[in-house]
């Protein structure tokens, strides 16, 4: 028997005051890490002020942990220091490397999937998680590459993580389809490879296209098929803690909370 | 593959990423170079393209409102190309574009933008700063005027000085506020300033050269009455007397301003 799964929304700056002032019915928020990474100001006095009426996760997109070279401890100390600070309910990253000795490229690029890779972000997650004490989730991506030579999917990859470093998962089924529409890969084969005590978190979020290419871009409703991939999600796995993330061409802060009603309404049919 | 094989995958990944023209032969040993792979990869640079672009955007909204989309989208390339990124928050990123900016033929033509650059990103600063506690009119009401003189203050971490030769204060106001703030007749107005943070918005404001000495003093650290002192001196060098010199009522915006903490 499903039920109800905690929904929460990401808070982006533009829904700041609104959140203030009316403190929607929503069960937890999200914020990406680094947007609060400053010494004070606006953006913290908002996260301190709202953390006391939400629950709140911290969600990485700069930290890299797959970059071989050009991985950075500061950047950790400032997730550290940041987590202290907010205590928040999960700390998460993303399965990608970012950065070499001679650039960071602030974006979320493809990791071969293979043995040598397994060891080198396994080794990653348990410095993390030692910094942090306590442990984080490793969020799947959507990538346009993949590398013919690799010997894992990346749910299977991510599952043997779990195994070694006792890391969650945090699944973002939106990545799942766009890679099903981009690579063939089939998503619900991907939920496959998963236990239901790797899977810590959902993310929910729109996409579009470019010709033929699913585009991950986060700023668009979720679409019928994530939907339809959620139930089957929700079957599977049981209640999630379930996130709506939108990035791009941010709607009214009311949009988000339909999306979270939607979400609720779903996984109340998942569990008929 | 070896950790030593996917670091050399990752630096000729990254370089392509970084390049003009990118070509995947340098990735041959991983990829293929069919042209849906290449488009593919294109994908990956021009998304990273992007987001170098809108952090910057966001940054100097004033300075691509001077230079226009398709100029800023230039510079933020060739910006890029120079200046690599070097941390995961790019909230760091712009640090070095209005020094950049200045190097460019532009800037012979257009030589305030460098200035609007360095004053946005100023403000960029003011933003994120520490909270810092400041004193307020209370504060002072509740000590004796003595021993206010001589308490060591300095400014708040959200505080900054600015000077340009150009009105780009001015500049930025018309652009930023343009109902109520029209474009400088002429760019050639010598300008100093402060940022700071009026309540949690940076925001900056023209101040006289008599200001401008007292707050330099502040920000070294030094007492109240030494930073009127060397403001009062100042105002009377310059031979400003037809506006008499006023401690109380600088003292007063600094303190509604929020500028002042103790040191």
């Amino acid at each position: 028997m499903i039920t109800t799964p905690s929904i929460g929304i990401g808070l982006r700056g533009a829904h700041y005051r609104e959140m203030l002032r009316e403190r929607p019915s929503v069960d937890w928020l999200e914020v990406h890490t680094e947007n609060y990474f400053a010494a004070g100001g606006w953006d913290l006095h908002v996260l301190e002020t709202l953390r006391g009426d939400y629950p709140i996760s911290l969600h990485g997109v700069g930290l890299g942990i797959a970059s071989v070279h050009g991985f950075s401890m500061q950047h950790l100390e400032s997730v550290v220091g940041l987590a202290a600070r907010i205590e928040p309910v999960f700390v998460s990253e993303h399965l990608c490397w970012g950065a070499t000795s001679e650039a960071v490229f602030n974006g979320l690029l493809p990791l071969p999937l293979n043995e040598a890779s397994l060891a080198l972000v396994s080794e990653r997650v348990d410095l993390v998680q030692n910094m942090l004490r306590r442990p984080m989730l490793v969020e799947n991506i959507s990538t346009y590459l993949r590398f013919p030579g690799d010997t894992l999917t990346e749910t299977a990859f991510l599952a043997q993580l779990a195994r070694r470093t006792g890391c969650g998962v945090l699944l973002d089924l939106n990545n799942l389809y766009v890679n099903e529409c981009n690579h063939g890969e089939n998503a619900r084969a991907a939920l496959e490879s998963l236990s239901p005590e790797d899977v810590r978190e959902l993310h929910l979020a729109g996409h579009g296209w470019d010709g033929d290419l699913a585009v991950d871009h986060h700023g668009a409703a979720v679409a019928e098929p994530v939907w339809n991939l959620y139930g089957d999600t929700l079957r599977r796995f049981g209640p999630l803690p379930t996130l709506i993330e939108w990035d791009t061409n941010l709607p009214p802060l009311a949009t988000l909370l339909e999306e979270a009603d939607h979400a609720r309404a779903a996984c109340m049919e998942a569990g008929q | 593959m070896t950790l030593d094989e996917l670091a050399r995958l990752q630096a000729a990944f990254g370089s392509q990423l970084s390049a003009r023209q990118p070509s995947l032969a340098p990735l041959s040993p991983w990829l293929d170079a069919d042209p849906d792979t290449t488009r593919r990869f294109l994908c990956c640079a021009e998304t990273v393209r992007h987001h170098h672009e809108r952090s910057l955007a966001l940054i100097f909204p004033v300075l691509k409102a001077l230079v226009g989309d398709v100029f800023f989208r230039e510079l933020a390339q060739e910006y890029g190309a120079a200046n690599p990124s070097r941390a995961g928050d790019l909230a760091r990123f712009g640090v070095h574009l209005p020094e950049f900016i200045a190097t460019l033929p532009v800037a012979d033509a257009y030589p305030y933008f460098s200035d609007t650059a360095r004053l946005e990103w100023m403000l960029h600063l003011a933003h994120g700063a520490h909270d810092g506690n400041s004193l307020s009119v209370r504060d002072v009401r509740a000590v004796d005027p003595s021993e206010l003189e001589s308490w060591p203050l300095c400014l708040h971490p959200s505080v900054g000085l600015y000077v340009s030769r150009w009105s780009t204060v001015s500049i930025w106001f018309a652009h930023t506020q343009p109902l109520t703030h029209a474009l400088p007749a002429s760019i050639h107005q010598p300008t100093r300033a402060i940022v700071y943070r009026s309540g949690w918005s940076p925001t900056v404001r023209e101040i006289s050269e008599t200001e401008w000495t007292a707050l330099a003093a502040l920000a070294e650290i030094t007492t109240l009455g030494h930073a009127l002192l060397v403001a009062g001196e100042r105002h009377e060098r310059l031979g400003a007397k037809a506006q008499a010199f006023d401690p109380g009522a600088l003292l007063s915006r600094w303190l509604t301003d929020r500028l002042l903490v103790r040191a």
